[in-house]
C-alpha cells in the first residue's frame, strides 16, 4: 500500500484562517459557525502566524481576559508544528501522537496555509501501522 | 480476539466532578490544571447532570460573549449526554462518538459517574475496527 502525503489529504480543503488583531470572540463565533476546533491566524498573504483552538480558549477564560478585547495574536499559540504537501500522513500521525495536541496545519514552502489536518481525520489502518502498533495488525491478519 | 470493557479504556486518574452552580471560569481553570478536555457536572450524589467541553466554552461562552465568571456551568453544559456502563464494551464507545459526532462518553452505574473516556484513551486496533464497520472514507471538511 502507497504511503498517502499530506497534500493527497487537505486538496480541496477551504481552512478557518483570520488574522492576528480578530478578537477571541471572533474567532469562537466563526470556529462555531464552521463546526471546526481549530483557526489558522495569518498575515501577509495567508502565510501561517500560529493557532487557536478551543484549549486556548479555556485558557483565556481561565486567565479572564475579556474575548471582545483581547486579540488572536496575543493568545495563540505561535508557530505551531505543521508539515509540507509533500511529507507524509504517517509523520503527520506520529507528531500528533507524540506532541500531545491535536491539530496539524499543512503549508507550503513559503510558509503559506494550504490545510489543516487532526488527530482523528485518519484512517486506523494507518495507525496500526505505526510501529508501536505493529502487533495488533499481526492479530488482525 | 477479546473486547474490551468500557471500565478498563477510562483512564487510571481520579475522576474530577463539579457542582452544577461552579463559574464557567472556575470550571475552566479546573480544566486547565487536570489538563482534561472536558469536566464531569454531577450533583452531592454523584449523579451526571452534564458534562463541560472546550466545544461549550467556544459555542456557548465565548461566541456569544456571556461573562464567564457571571454564568454557572449549568447554563452551558451539554446535558443529555449519550452514557454507558462499565461493562460495555469498549468499541461501543467509539460507535456513539463516532456516530454522534463528540468525543466524550461518560461511564455510569446507577446513574452514577464512574469515569469519562474520550476518544484518545482507545486503541488504533479499536478504531480501525470501527473504521471496517463504517467503511470510513476521508471526507475531510
Amino acid at each position: 500500500m502507497q504511503q498517502r502525503k499530506m497534500g493527497d489529504l487537505v486538496r480541496d480543503q477551504r481552512p478557518l484562517v483570520l488574522p492576528p488583531d480578530a478578537t477571541v470572540q471572533e474567532a469562537c463565533a466563526a470556529m462555531h459557525w464552521r463546526r471546526v476546533g481549530a483557526v489558522l491566524v495569518v498575515e501577509d498573504g495567508e502565510r501561517l502566524r500560529g493557532i487557536f483552538t478551543g484549549r486556548d480558549a479555556v485558557r483565556c477564560l481561565a486567565d479572564r481576559r475579556d474575548p471582545a478585547r483581547t486579540r488572536l495574536g496575543d493568545v495563540m499559540t505561535c508557530e505551531p508544528s505543521c508539515l509540507r504537501p509533500e511529507d507524509s500522513v504517517i509523520d503527520a500521525m506520529r507528531i500528533l501522537r507524540d506532541g500531545g495536541f491535536r491539530h496539524l496545519p499543512v503549508t507550503s514552502e513559503d510558509g503559506r496555509v494550504v490545510g489543516i489536518v487532526s488527530r482523528y481525520d485518519f484512517r486506523g489502518a494507518e495507525h496500526a501501522r505505526d510501529h508501536e502498533d505493529i502487533k495488533y495488525s499481526e492479530v488482525l491478519r | 480476539m477479546r473486547t474490551r470493557p468500557l471500565i478498563d479504556v477510562a483512564p487510571h486518574r481520579q475522576l474530577v466532578t463539579l457542582p452544577p452552580e461552579t463559574s464557567v471560569r472556575r470550571a475552566c481553570e479546573r480544566m486547565r490544571e487536570a489538563r482534561v478536555s472536558a469536566m464531569v457536572v454531577a450533583d452531592g450524589d454523584g449523579r451526571l447532570l452534564g458534562i463541560f467541553t472546550g466545544r461549550d466554552a467556544v459555542a456557548r461562552v465565548l461566541a456569544e460573549g456571556r461573562d464567564a465568571t457571571a454564568t454557572s456551568i449549568s447554563a452551558v453544559m451539554t446535558r443529555d449526554v449519550a452514557t454507558l456502563g462499565p461493562r460495555d464494551v469498549a468499541i461501543e464507545a467509539l460507535r456513539l462518538m463516532h456516530d454522534g459526532g463528540f468525543r466524550h462518553v461518560p461511564v455510569v452505574e446507577g446513574g452514577r459517574v464512574l469515569a469519562i473516556v474520550s476518544r484518545s484513551d482507545f486503541r488504533a486496533l479499536e478504531r480501525a475496527r470501527l473504521e471496517e464497520e463504517t467503511e470510513l472514507f476521508e471526507g475531510l471538511r
